[in-house]
């Protein structure tokens, strides 16, 4: 069972493997890496994933292999061209690839200790033909419904992504605020309504707190009335009303004991009558049964075993939660009913548009994505991505689509959340000048497979592969002009007939005889710097 | 694989080939054909397309067969009892009929259902000589008129009237509209604004309607008296009804394609209007009629059905064995009243017989017909989405 | 990129203005105007590279399409190849009008009005906005373009070889097989096989592509090519490829650039002379050289300072602008920039900067440098900036 009324950003309550009982029985099983000295645990362990693309044309292979990992807190960027298969290595992870035609091949994803990918064998059969290079794939739907839902487990709550195109990201007839309530009552639905139904909008401090605000407002500091605001909410238990005191004490000019009538007039809408209690009752029953199922599902994933018989108890639950409900979606009371629950995701909404630094955060949640820029949609999708508090967060090509200077303030505010929040992030990128600014480690891709991974530092400064090396030194840099453009000759291999052995060989100024029979390993050159080259021969790297 | 040059691209000075080869002769194949090609695989792993394609070519088939062979749709026969011939002779051009419980005239007479003496139920007794099975069944064209014809024969000779009108309308109104569309979508401005008020004035009208009243005031010009300038008008009043649809379509096709920038490359060539429209606008923006057109070619045909349900007087209807027509035939004749409704209406208990063949043949061959194209429209669809790459 | 003193430049233009109108209300009314560009003058020596500098929305491809004539400006001229005389006139003439400007809103002055009138005259015979049609066409060939997207800039149902071979076919050069031979010459310059010629354009990588449009622009011989965003969609190694070629093309082919783009480390490689723009005005323009490494305006610097770079080591002052960029449609009063500026003074939100010669060939329009301290000798720009000077013969008189 979730913990309840949890108020603040916890990560303690997501479920974790229990590292002292692993279950031996089944396959896919294992337990959370212990924490090596020195560095944070492992949040993700991408090890040899393979993803294939079955077209027409043949077989894209478009990941052969891929193995990083990603601990609690860093920042870990993927870079490469476009081709590399880097959009492709995020969506395996969550497993967002369309089916037809992709699939994933093999290879294992886990996440705090559990595999993801668990089961993927059993779901299809695979039968490649000779003489034309197709392949015949025969799907078991039904295995592979199964295993989709189990990753409405672990998407959107321990593992989240924004996407490229801000603009569209967003579905464009619901509100800003609507979209955010969305995502918030997802991860803090329960403590949301508890919190609701705790308010005291009528205890015996809150008149004078109310006082007292108006009092600073007058004549006091932004942050006094801040800190006078949340003095309130406090009064109250109820926090989003100290950011709603805030902003209607801070816009309107009305004399202070008029004031203090509005406030309380607003506070009113914390007093909830009956019908609005049973409702939140039963919309709180509604998400303590979606958790307990969400668990279901990991814990399926970590035993490696469907509970059918389970899924169903709880999904009959479920709906017949669902049919207690639908009195209280008769259109005609259903507003009045639902807004209180409507009116505290608004202001939480608020809150969180208050943490990224957007200004006037009341205008924007009111207003509707179109009416938003590129920077700000972008800044509106990082907090719904990381209102969920989830464990890692996949950012695809941020900042592609935006201006430089808009793209300076997107990359602060991410420097700014890592310092705060602390999530992990996977950076996914082709442009290693935003890679230098935010990531700590690095892992360069190219026709899928990583071909080096280093610290940011260590690969900007040292770089061992020899296309690294020919991308940096093909990016023309502002602080050192005068250096020549130069360029890897060639062009990004056709992946339905990769070159044999190292994949860069064509293109290579190093090529040796037997990068072109066999595939070079992956091997360890330095603290934590490892390379897949043939011209290294460090200790092969355990991955 | 293609290899992109280098930086060091040889200047023109080096000793590049000494002429550049531009003719296709023993290259690779023509790419349009390996697209063609290309679609017809993904056409073949469509289940639907594939079925359309099947049922589309059988009826093709029919169509050329019927219009080879000398089948005399003309030659409707009659019933030679109240012709006071019974049993019939040879060549008399009639058919012999008799009632279920009555005992039989002759060799070469057909049984009929109780109460109607002119509806032969199919039956495949080949014991008819010339006159032939009635595998289908008979459709009469009125219920107490002896003259009627042999559904499957009708069947035969109206796939290619059906197919050949509804193709020849649905061709000639989307070429239509695809001029009015282009034009009116690539320039803009008054002309378009004049355009689509045209336009909207043809949608406001229900179609059934104006085809009607357009054919009624042609139909009085001495050109259009000969069988087919009938034809031709009915097809003229559909067309004139049909390409506004396709007009709007295409207009805002051209709309998108408008703004591409190939369009503003060839623009900054030199491309004059002429050019950019036939070449770069109209080529791009065929796709979204395909699905319209399909959708036509299944509808046309009830709607000629529904001008003969409604006795319209473009010509004689007995005369005219379409599978609308037919099928219309069945549920209302000229005058107003068929063999199915007067069944319907004096069916009395224990002795009622629908004859339920003569709506549910020509109904099928247009149900079949139209869902046949429709498949295949959307197989061609997905096929050649550039979207859908799989 | 050492900026060489050409002679003559190649194509000049002289306070471009595009307004589009906004149109809303009942009968869909012009309500407002979207100001995309403002007040513009460039110009292009032969066989060099101006490049124009701008974050998205500030007009810097309407610039790029204006000076081609791909669409109509609301006012402004553009001129080509102008001969020596014709241009020292017409620089003597926007010197003077820029001093006598309409004042108490009765239209222009009397002496305004002659230099107006001759201004018009010049127009009429050179001005490319003035010509016929048919003379416009030949000149096309001569004025190129090559888009951003490779991807929808190729007609889809076209092979390569008439995608390339177009123009040619438009303007009727040689009989087909002449056409071909070139088409074939072409695809080799710019390196691809000729065996690409017979392929489709979504079979091409984006590089091979943009490729591709540029074997198209240079079918006609070009001498004056417009490269909007050449490289934005194209990955970084596939980006020096290209930017090589253009370099090697316009050594061999004496080709002029309006290199436009937002990417300042692309255009500090490829260009000679760089310009500014900020919502439809032009900021700064200087040399390569020169601007890079003494921005001026405070926006320069902080575009300067906002492109990240590829060192993780280096840890650099960055200029972080508040806010967004404002709509072209309502522009702020004054100096437009003043809304984020970090060094915003009083002045700055009434009147708006003109655009003055502060050093030698080094161009700002902002208050830091009032023109009480230019450099002596100079010319005190070229671009007026204040207040309706509209020429008459472009359109209506604008009023600011």
């Amino acid at each position: 069972m979730p913990a309840v009324a949890q108020p603040t950003v916890d990560r303690t309550n997501l479920p974790t493997v229990d590292v002292a009982a692993p279950s031996a029985t089944q396959g896919g099983t294992l337990t959370e890496p212990a924490a090596d000295a020195g560095h944070s645990p492992v949040v993700l362990d991408v090890r040899d994933l393979r993803t294939y693309f079955f077209t027409y044309d043949g077989v894209v292979r478009a990941l052969d292999g891929v193995s990083f990992k990603v601990r609690r807190g860093e920042t870990l960027g993927l870079v490469g061209e476009t081709g590399c298969g880097k959009s492709v290595t995020a969506f395996s992870v969550v497993r967002l690839i369309p089916d037809p035609p992709g699939r994933v091949i093999g290879g294992k994803v886990l996440f705090r200790g559990t595999d993801l990918l668990w089961g993927l064998d059993s779901e299809a059969r695979i039968k490649i033909d000779e003489k034309t290079g197709r392949a015949k794939v025969r799907r078991s739907f039904r295995r592979i419904k199964t295993a989709l839902e189990r990753m409405s487990a672990i998407r959107g709550r321990g593992i989240s992504m924004i996407f490229q195109e801000p603009t569209q990201a967003m579905n464009p007839v619901f509100s800003v605020s609507d979209q955010l309530s969305e995502a918030l009552l997802l991860h803090h639905g329960t403590s949301i309504v508890d919190e609701l139904l705790n308010a005291t909008p009528s205890g015996p401090q809150v008149r004078p707190a109310l006082e007292a605000l108006v009092d600073t407002a007058r004549n006091g500091a932004p942050d006094t009335v801040r800190a006078a605001a949340a003095k309130v909410g406090q009064a109250m238990n109820s926090s989003t009303f100290g950011t709603q005191a805030f902003y209607l004490v801070s816009e309107s000019d009305l004399g202070p004991e008029d004031m203090v009538r509005r406030l309380e007039r607003v506070a009113h809408r914390l007093r909830l009558s009956r019908i609005e209690r049973a409702y939140l009752r039963q919309r709180r029953r509604q998400m303590v049964v979606e958790d307990e199922l969400h668990e279901l599902y990991l814990s399926e994933m970590r035993e490696g075993h469907i509970n059918r018989r389970q899924r169903r108890v709880l999904r009959g639950r479920h709906a017949r939660n669902r049919l207690r409900g639908f009195y209280y979606g008769i259109w005609g009371i259903r507003g009045r009913i639902q807004r209180p629950l409507r009116d505290e995701t608004f202001w939480r909404s608020v809150q969180r548009l208050e943490e990224v630094s957007i200004a006037n955060p009341v205008q924007i949640a009111r207003g509707f994505p179109h009416e938003l820029s590129g920077g700000m949609l972008q800044r509106v999708m990082i907090t719904m991505a990381l209102s969920v508090d989830p464990v890692i967060l996949i950012a695809d090509e941020p900042t592609t689509a935006l201006d430089v200077t808009i793209q300076a303030q997107i990359l602060e505010l991410m420097r700014d959340l890592k310092r705060r929040i602390g999530t992990a992030i996977l950076l996914i990128t082709h442009d290693l000048a935003v890679i230098a600014e935010v990531a700590d480690r690095v892992c360069v891709m190219y026709a899928g497979q990583i071909v080096e991974t280093a610290r940011a530092r260590d690969l900007y400064q040292h770089p061992l592969h020899p296309y690294t090396q020919g991308l940096l030194s093909s990016i023309p840099n502002l602080e050192r002009p005068d250096k020549k453009l130069s360029s890897i000759p060639g062009s990004v291999p056709d992946l339905i007939h990769p070159p044999v052995g190292c994949r860069f060989h064509p293109r290579c100024p190093y090529a040796m005889p037997i990068c072109k029979e066999q595939r070079p390993p992956t091997t360890a050159e330095g603290d934590e710097h490892t390379v897949a080259c043939f011209l290294y021969k460090g200790d092969v790297a355990v991955e | 694989m293609t290899a992109e040059g280098t930086t060091e691209v040889p200047t023109p000075t080096a000793p590049a080939p000494a002429k550049v080869v531009v003719s296709r002769r023993g290259r690779r194949p023509n790419p349009r054909i390996a697209q063609m090609k290309r679609t017809w695989y993904f056409l073949r792993r469509n289940t639907l397309a594939m079925v359309g394609i099947v049922i589309l070519v059988f009826f093709i088939g029919i169509a050329i067969y019927a219009l080879t062979q000398p089948i005399p749709w003309t030659q409707l026969q009659q019933q030679c009892a109240s012709a006071g011939i019974n049993p019939p002779t040879p060549g008399s051009g009639c058919v012999c009929t008799y009632y279920a419980g009555s005992a039989n005239p002759g060799p070469g007479c057909y049984q009929t259902p109780l109460n109607y003496p002119s509806e032969i139920a199919p039956t495949f007794d080949l014991s008819h000589g010339t006159l032939g099975p009635y595998p289908m069944g008979s459709l009469t064209v009125a219920p107490n008129n002896p003259v009627f014809y042999n559904i499957f024969t009708g069947l035969l000779r109206g796939a290619d009237w059906s197919l050949g009108i509804s193709v020849a309308i649905v061709g000639t109104g989307a070429l239509i509209g695809l001029m009015v569309g282009a034009i009116s979508g690539y320039f803009g401005g008054w002309v378009d604004e004049a355009l689509m008020r045209i336009v909207d004035i043809f949608l406001s009208i229900p179609q059934i309607l104006f085809v009607i009243i357009v054919i009624a005031v042609l139909v009085s010009i001495p050109v259009f008296q000969p069988f087919d300038a009938r034809i031709a008008l009915l097809v003229l009043g559909f067309v004139i009804v049909w390409w506004p649809f396709y007009a709007r379509i295409v207009r805002g096709q051209v709309l998108v394609v408008r703004e591409q920038k190939y369009v503003e490359a060839a623009k900054a060539s030199g491309a004059g209007s002429g050019r950019l429209v036939i070449r770069h606008i109209i080529p791009n923006s065929v796709y979204p009629i395909f699905v319209q057109m399909s959708l036509d070619v299944g509808t046309i045909p009830l709607l000629l059905g529904t001008l003969v349900y409604l006795d319209f007087p473009i010509f004689s209807t007995i005369y005219f064995p379409e599978w609308g027509s037919m099928a219309a035939l069945s549920v209302a004749g000229p005058n107003g009243v068929s063999t199915i409704t007067d069944a319907l209406l004096t069916c009395q208990f224990g002795s009622c017989v629908i004859p339920w063949w003569q709506f549910l043949f020509p109904g099928l061959a247009l149900f079949l017909y139209a869902i046949s194209v429709n498949f295949l429209a959307d197989g061609l669809r997905d096929a050649l989405d550039p979207r859908l790459r799989r | 990129m050492m900026s060489t003193e050409s002679a003559l430049p190649l194509i000049s233009s002289f306070n471009l203005r595009k307004y589009f109108p906004i149109r809303g209300g009942l009968l869909s009314t012009r309500i407002g105007d979207v100001r995309a560009v403002d007040g513009v003058t460039l110009e292009v020596r032969e066989s060099e590279t101006l490049g124009l500098v701008g974050e998205s929305g500030c007009g810097k491809t309407t610039v790029g399409r204006l000076m081609l004539r791909l669409i109509e400006p609301t006012s402004g001229h553009t001129y080509y190849h102008p001969s020596p005389e014709v241009l020292a006139r017409l620089e003597a003439l926007y010197a003077t009008l820029k001093g006598s400007v309409s004042d108490n809103g009765h239209g222009p002055s009397p002496e305004a009005q002659a230099t107006l009138k001759e201004l018009d005259e010049i127009a009429n015979q050179y001005s490319l906005y003035r010509m016929k049609h048919s003379k416009m066409k030949e000149l096309r060939g001569k004025l190129q373009i090559v888009f951003q997207d490779p991807f929808s800039s190729l007609s889809p149902r076209m092979l390569v070889r008439d995608i390339i071979g177009e123009p040619l076919a438009i303007h009727h050069t040689g009989s087909r097989r002449e056409r071909y031979q070139r088409v074939g010459q072409l695809v080799q310059d710019v390196g691809l096989n000729p065996e690409h010629l017979w392929r489709f354009p979504h079979e091409f990588s984006g590089g091979q592509r943009q490729r591709i449009g540029i074997a198209r622009a240079l079918a006609l011989r070009p001498e004056f090519i417009v490269l909007d965003e050449p490289t934005s969609a194209l990955d970084v190694s596939v980006q020096a490829q290209i930017l090589n070629i253009l370099k090697k093309l316009q050594a061999e082919q004496r080709l002029a650039y309006m290199f436009i783009s937002h990417h300042l480390s692309v255009v500090r490689a490829m260009s000679h002379h760089v310009a500014v723009m900020y919502l439809g005005q032009i900021v700064e323009r200087a040399g390569t050289e020169d601007l890079f490494s003494r921005p001026l305006h405070p926006y320069t610097q902080a575009l300067l300072s906002a492109i990240p770079v590829p060192d993780p080591t280096l840890k650099r002052e960055r200029i972080v602008l508040k806010g967004d960029v404002p709509s072209p449609a309502a522009p702020p009063p004054g100096c437009r920039f003043h809304t984020r500026c970090p060094a915003v003074m009083p002045v700055c939100s009434t009147i708006e900067p003109p655009l003055i010669e502060v050093r030698r060939a080094h161009w700002v329009a902002c208050h830091l440098y009032p023109p009480s301290g230019a450099v002596p000798g100079s010319s005190s720009g070229m671009a007026p900036a204040v207040a309706s000077e509209g020429d008459a013969g472009a359109g209506v008189p604008l009023a600011s």
